[in-house]
């Protein structure tokens, strides 16, 4: 394939309307008749409902209706399906939705929500996983033995476990008992809120013939039309999701949140389009938030520092409903060994309710949090064996077609991560003995130090996550190319305009890609998640170019009289093999080419193409199977400072070396990786979800919630590494990246204020205030 | 969204007397980047906004004398680029709090009046005035009256205004040339924070240790911010040597007893760290610290 | 509720509207005039995705209540794109710092803010502009970029 656009920096399609503030959110929707939901929410994390008094709501001006959730006999979910549209009975998270107002403004909302009271009784909430895990502990979900769950989830029934999900692969426990050391250490990775900047926001309508149409911030329209179309009972074609610009997702807007609650109140005002947009506090407290992962690792190897094998128990603290977090329990059960071969492994991994928000993807999905842990493990364990952290992975990465945690075999073809690792090791001094000394830092009351971790990240994916695309050519030789992945600020529609400019041998500017998604005209996409829209796009593009250009070849064929196989293409112009003369435009034949006396052969040309690559479900003893595909290896690493005296921990530079196959665009591939760490950076340094003793959330605001600001970052060195091993079979031969540079910042930086100042953390944030208390316990402060 | 409330926009101390005087519980409105925070979270609504920023009596910044005058309306960014300002060094603190207040278009609004009435225990301007010794211009329906600020700070959020009554100007005496003092602060993270703590300070004959006096003044470790009269007596007229710079750093953390509750720092950060504070503001206040014992 | 009568000038059109005491600078622009491209991130001045040029000088139009602009000049990003992108909405679609957009408005103020008065800032003085604009995309690096590269734009453009 050539490659004129992929490789460069070509301009993102979407900059124009984003710098002028033409780009419209669905908060800038202003529809006709459009009236304005505002909810009542739960103070408490779990309560029984007693009463619900809504009469001088409903006697206030402008109001239209006012619901609760016994109104609503709606369940949502998908894979267990265990949500109600608004708490029913009792509330199982603090801001859970209690009661809804629908009124002509948002004012008259809001002022009758304010009159609306709820009597609550207080039931006991468990927020530590550990808590929630106890033989005592209070049934989050009593019910939930009668719950849909599709098959291949095992709930523990009697207890807060809606998933446990098991490796097995040869006998770990006779391994270690036999290993020359063995290293157990136990780990948290606290909750963080995804705070895009945008809120989530649906407009949504039921038709007076039943349908349901709607606007919504959403990363995955079809997925949110599946979840509607189960719950509401309904046709796929009943419901149209219109999608466009979303100011952020980071995960906590690919599943359905909103969206069936707006499609539920607005069954109670048929014909008006309701306009539900969360507040920014609604959106740190209520929605769906991230992480929240603990895990026991029991690691053994031999004294040359060869692993024998891995027992690892992770418990997820879920939050109040399963269905958005169950699959991230296997996510972060299979990649828990990193990208080590364990001969021997036991990993059981549980999706545990608990008394928060609903626990959902959070850029890395699982993948972050065990490979935090077992990156600290790798520290910990090259200590316990004098050997360096360096050559202590590189002795035991998959090289060789040694099977991972799945039973996959990983071989280079998969990436070069030993290139990745080499690439850090050499930016920050590291694994070539001891480190030469670099520039002392500028104030003896600070020190310095390095560290790195390795990650991998495979999509987690359904086996029939389809991506698919319409090539609709036009009547000038120009193509719309239709898909249906939302492009959240990744720059995916630029990227694939690049790669459906190439595949096609067409000038970029002939190439449209529209940045609107209506589940009524858009192909089926499954999810914009994992990563995996530009990877799988553009197989998808090659697919539906194939069949595009046999079509243009048979009209071709028709007009030229030949064969079809006689049929060339190059560079927009079909002709006839050998004979370059007899050729005819694209422009010429993908809208019908006319004849001079007006006849016709062919037509618009406007074909679809899809992409799925081949997965299996889990073995469910095992956990074994192809449940994984298309890994990305990688490393990260950091340098930083601390102050002795204040605790506080500063990066001076943070690297990352990705294999990612093919760099489609080495502007937006650079700004995606240093805007995933820095994402991730916030949740190392100052992000932190604060609860009560009785679970409320302390923090629900900016002001509390404390995300990375500009001044954080512009100290900060980048260096990044984009290494392109192609992929075997792959046209287009790009891996996944857009979440990788997230996944091992934490690691590399808690193992490199291990190595500046000897302080061991096993969680995070690492702030300023953490850092001096570890640094006073272990006598090194001098504050 | 906000709850409905009435807005007046008087034109003299007079109206604005009259309005406060007869509409209870209504509230004052200068920049507004405190009061439209409080009035969004919706848990009081006011029945009525009076805004101040139409009457051209309440004065901006002005110097009268050995004193600088703030008026009710003046920003934080007027007082950052008030002439003269720079050449203050007993001020110093007023500008380094104000290169930290919120944001370059929240300084652009907000007032440094509006800052202590609001009487936030971690305010910027709260220990500043402290460490200052600045009084307190309350005008009201009989007339004006003046507090020393640490006595218009009763509680946080809570001050000294009876009904009617509104801060119109904070009178901050100016330190001798030869003074030095500094603001400094602890956040969670390098950008637009709240300050987990802050401390003031003045030093007054700086280089002469025997006639020295030190002044610090600290926020959000108490419900209002704090002054350290006993450490102020260590530091003050003898050098400031290593040893007693330990004793002192010892004491001031002792001093403070911060409620556990704070979502910004907890009780053993801000004792660690008002010690901190005081040491770094020394080390940059005194040339020669920590000092030695002249033999 | 009381109603007030205003007179402004948003974007070189003189207005004059009645709005209620309580809705703010943010809401009337967004809501009533339908200048969407100022957006609300928090509406507690903590992410700057809100900020408009008041009488030439920036502010969060979230912490101002309508009323108070009575007899001001507003400008939003609407106003600032008209006639062709500024050299800080070329530079920023060129150094990446554009992603998904919603911080990108306010961006794009607080610098053209910054560059009006400091035709050459500093990394410090791009640091105090962007103070308290929040981005979730983009590490920041490439709006700091984004800024060096509009001066020297308008640099270039002067010497043009």
């Amino acid at each position: 394939m050539k490659s004129n656009y992929i490789g460069t920096s070509a301009p993102r399609i979407d900059a124009v309307e984003k710098v002028t503030g033409e780009a419209r959110f669905v908060a800038d929707l202003h529809l006709p008749g459009m009236v304005h939901a505002k909810l009542v929410r739960s103070p408490h994390a779990h309560a029984r409902i007693v009463s619900i008094d809504t009469n001088a709501a409903r006697a206030m001006p402008g109001v239209l209706a006012v619901v609760t959730g016994a109104d609503m006999p709606w369940w949502i979910g998908e894979c267990v399906v265990d949500q109600r549209a608004l708490a029913v009975d009792k509330v199982r998270y603090p801001w859970e939705g209690v009661a809804a107002v629908i009124a002509e403004t948002e004012e008259q909302a809001i002022l009758a929500a304010d009159k609306i009271k709820v009597e609550y009784e207080l039931l006991p909430a468990v927020i530590d996983v550990r808590d929630a895990l106890k033989a005592d502990a209070p049934l989050i979900h009593p019910d939930m033995a009668s719950y849909h769950f599709v098959p291949n989830f095992f709930p523990e029934h009697g207890t807060n476990v809606f998933h446990h999900y098991t490796i097995l692969e040869g006998d770990a426990k006779a391994a270690l008992a036999s290993a020359d050391v063995v290293l157990e250490q136990e780990y948290e990775f606290p909750l963080l809120m995804h705070a895009q900047l945008e809120t989530h926001g649906c407009v949504a309508r039921q038709t007076n013939d039943g349908r349901f149409e709607l606007y919504a911030s959403c990363q995955s329209p079809f997925m949110i039309r599946t979840v509607l179309a189960e719950a509401f009972h309904l046709p796929r074609h009943m419901i149209t999701v219109r999608a466009g610009y979303i100011g952020g997702g980071f995960g906590g807007k690919s599943d359905a949140t909103i969206e069936p609650l707006t499609c539920a109140l607005a069954r109670f005002v048929p014909g008006r389009w309701v306009r539900f947009v969360l507040s920014r506090e609604e959106n740190l407290a209520a929605s769906v938030i991230g992480r929240g992962l603990r895990g026991r690792f029991r690691v053994g190897a031999n004294r040359d520092g060869k692993l024998v094998g891995a027992q690892i128990d992770l418990d997820l603290a879920a939050g109040a409903y399963g269905w958005t977090a169950i699959n991230i329990v296997p996510c972060a059960g299979n990649t828990a060994t990193g990208p080590y071969h364990f001969p021997t492994l036991e990993i059981h991994t549980r999706g545990v309710y608990t008394n928060t928000a609903p626990v959902g993807a959070y850029r890395g999905y699982g993948h972050p949090d065990s490979q935090f842990m077992m990156e600290r493990h790798m520290d910990l364990l090259a200590r316990a064996l004098d050997m360096d952290p360096v050559e202590l992975r590189l002795k035991n990465i998959y090289r060789h077609g040694e099977k991972n945690s799945l039973g996959q075999r990983i071989d280079r073809s998969f990436g070069d991560l030993e290139g990745c690792i080499n690439a850090v090791a050499k930016e920050l001094g590291m694994g070539t003995g001891p480190r030469p000394a670099g520039d002392p830092p500028p104030d003896a009351r600070k020190v310095r130090g390095v560290g790195l971790a390795c990650l991998m990240k495979a999509p987690g994916m359904a086996t029939n996550a389809y991506e698919s695309c319409l090539l609709k050519f036009n009547e000038d030789g120009t193509v719309h190319v239709i898909s249906s992945f939302t492009d959240m600020g990744q720059g995916t529609h630029t990227g694939v305009r690049q790669i459906a400019a190439d595949i096609m041998e067409l000038p970029l500017e002939r190439v449209y890609i529209p940045r609107v998604i209506d589940t009524d005209f858009s192909p089926y996409d499954w999810q914009t998640v994992a990563s995996r829209s530009t990877w799988m796009q553009g197989r998808a593009i090659a697919h539906a170019w194939k069949r595009a250009k046999r079509e243009m070849i048979e009209t071709c064929a028709a007009v030229l009289g030949v064969e079809e196989a006689e049929i060339e293409y190059e560079n927009g112009v079909f002709f006839v093999k050998d004979q370059p003369e007899r050729a005819l435009e694209l422009e010429q034949v993908c809208h019908g080419y006319v004849h001079p006396d007006g006849h016709v052969d062919g037509g618009p040309v406007v074909v679809s193409g899809y992409f799925v690559p081949y997965q299996t479900y889990a073995d469910p003893t095992t956990g074994q199977g192809n449940i994984a595909s298309s890994w990305t290896f990688g490393c990260q690493g950091a340098e930083i400072e601390v102050d002795l005296r204040t605790g506080e921990l500063t990066p001076l530079r943070i690297v990352t070396a990705l294999d990612v196959g093919r760099v489609i665009n080495p502007t937006l591939a650079n700004i995606q990786v240093v805007g995933g760490v820095v994402f991730a950076l916030g949740g190392v340094l100052s992000e932190t979800t604060i609860h009560s003793a009785a679970g409320a959330v302390r923090n629900p605001t900016l002001t509390d919630y404390k995300v990375p600001t500009p001044e954080d970052c512009r100290d900060i060195d980048f260096p990044t590494y984009l290494l392109e091993t192609p992929v075997p079979g792959d046209p287009v031969g790009t891996r996944c990246i857009a979440e990788h540079p997230s996944v091992a910042v934490a690691p590399a930086l808690v193992n490199a204020l291990s190595d500046a100042a000897g302080v061991e953390f096993y969680d995070l944030p690492l702030s300023a205030e953490r850092v001096l208390e570890a640094l006073t316990r272990k006598g090194g402060s001098r504050a | 969204m906000l709850r409905p409330f009435a807005y007046h926009r008087p034109t003299s101390i007079d109206e604005l007397v009259e309005l406060l005087s007869t509409i209870k519980d209504s509230c004052v409105l200068a920049g507004g980047t405190d009061l439209l925070v409080k009035l969004r979270e919706g848990k009081h609504v006011p029945p009525a906004i009076i805004d101040l920023k139409r009457i051209p009596e309440l004065g901006k910044l002005s110097r009268e004398g050995d004193t600088l005058v703030i008026g009710a309306l003046a920003t934080v960014t007027e007082l950052l680029e008030y002439p003269g300002l720079a050449d203050e060094p007993g001020l110093d603190l007023l500008r380094e709090a104000a290169a930290v207040f919120g944001c370059l278009e929240i300084r652009h609004r907000a007032t440094i009046c509006g800052n202590i009435a609001h009487a936030s225990p971690g305010a910027e301007y709260g220990s500043c005035m402290y460490v200052l010794e600045a009084t307190v211009v309350i005008h009201g329906p009989s007339g004006e009256r003046t507090l020393p600020v640490a006595e218009f700070y009763k509680g946080p959020n809570w001050n000294a205004l009876e009904q009617g009554e509104f801060l119109k100007a904070l009178r901050v005496p100016i330190p001798p040339k030869s003074a030095r003092s500094s603001y400094m602060r602890r956040s969670r993270v390098k950008g637009m924070d709240l300050a987990g703590l802050n401390l003031a300070m003045l030093v007054l004959n700086p280089d002469d240790p025997a006639k020295r006096q030190l002044r610090l003044a600290m926020g959000a470790v108490h419900k209002v911010p704090m002054r350290a009269p006993e450490v102020e007596a260590m530091l003050s007229g003898r050098p400031i040597t290593a040893e007693l710079m330990a004793e002192a750093k010892r004491a001031l953390s002792d001093s403070i007893n911060p409620r556990p509750s704070s979502l910004r720092a907890s009780p053993a950060y801000k004792k660690a760290m008002v010690a901190h504070l005081a040491e770094s503001a020394l080390e940059k206040l005194l040339p020669r610290f920590p000092e030695e014992v002249a033999p | 509720m009381t109603e007030h009568l205003i007179n402004l000038k948003v974007n070189d059109s003189a207005v004059t509207i009645r709005v209620p005491a309580h809705r703010t600078l943010l809401e009337l622009l967004r809501d009533v005039l339908g200048l969407t491209g100022t957006k609300e991130g928090c509406g507690n001045g903590e992410c700057g995705a809100c900020t408009v040029f008041l009488d030439g000088t920036p502010v969060r139009a979230c912490l101002i209540l309508a009323v108070e602009a009575d007899g001001c000049e507003v400008q939003t990003i609407e106003g600032l794109s008209q006639g062709g992108l500024r050299p800080i909405q070329q530079a920023y679609a060129e150094t990446g710092a554009v992603q998904c957009g919603f911080c990108t408005p306010g961006f794009v103020i607080a610098a053209e803010a910054l560059l009006r008065k400091d035709p050459n800032p500093n990394d410090d003085a791009i640091s105090a502009a962007f103070s308290g604009h929040i981005c979730r995309c983009t590490g920041y690096t490439s709006l700091f970029e984004g800024v060096r590269l509009a001066a020297k734009k308008m640099r270039v453009g002067e010497r043009e």
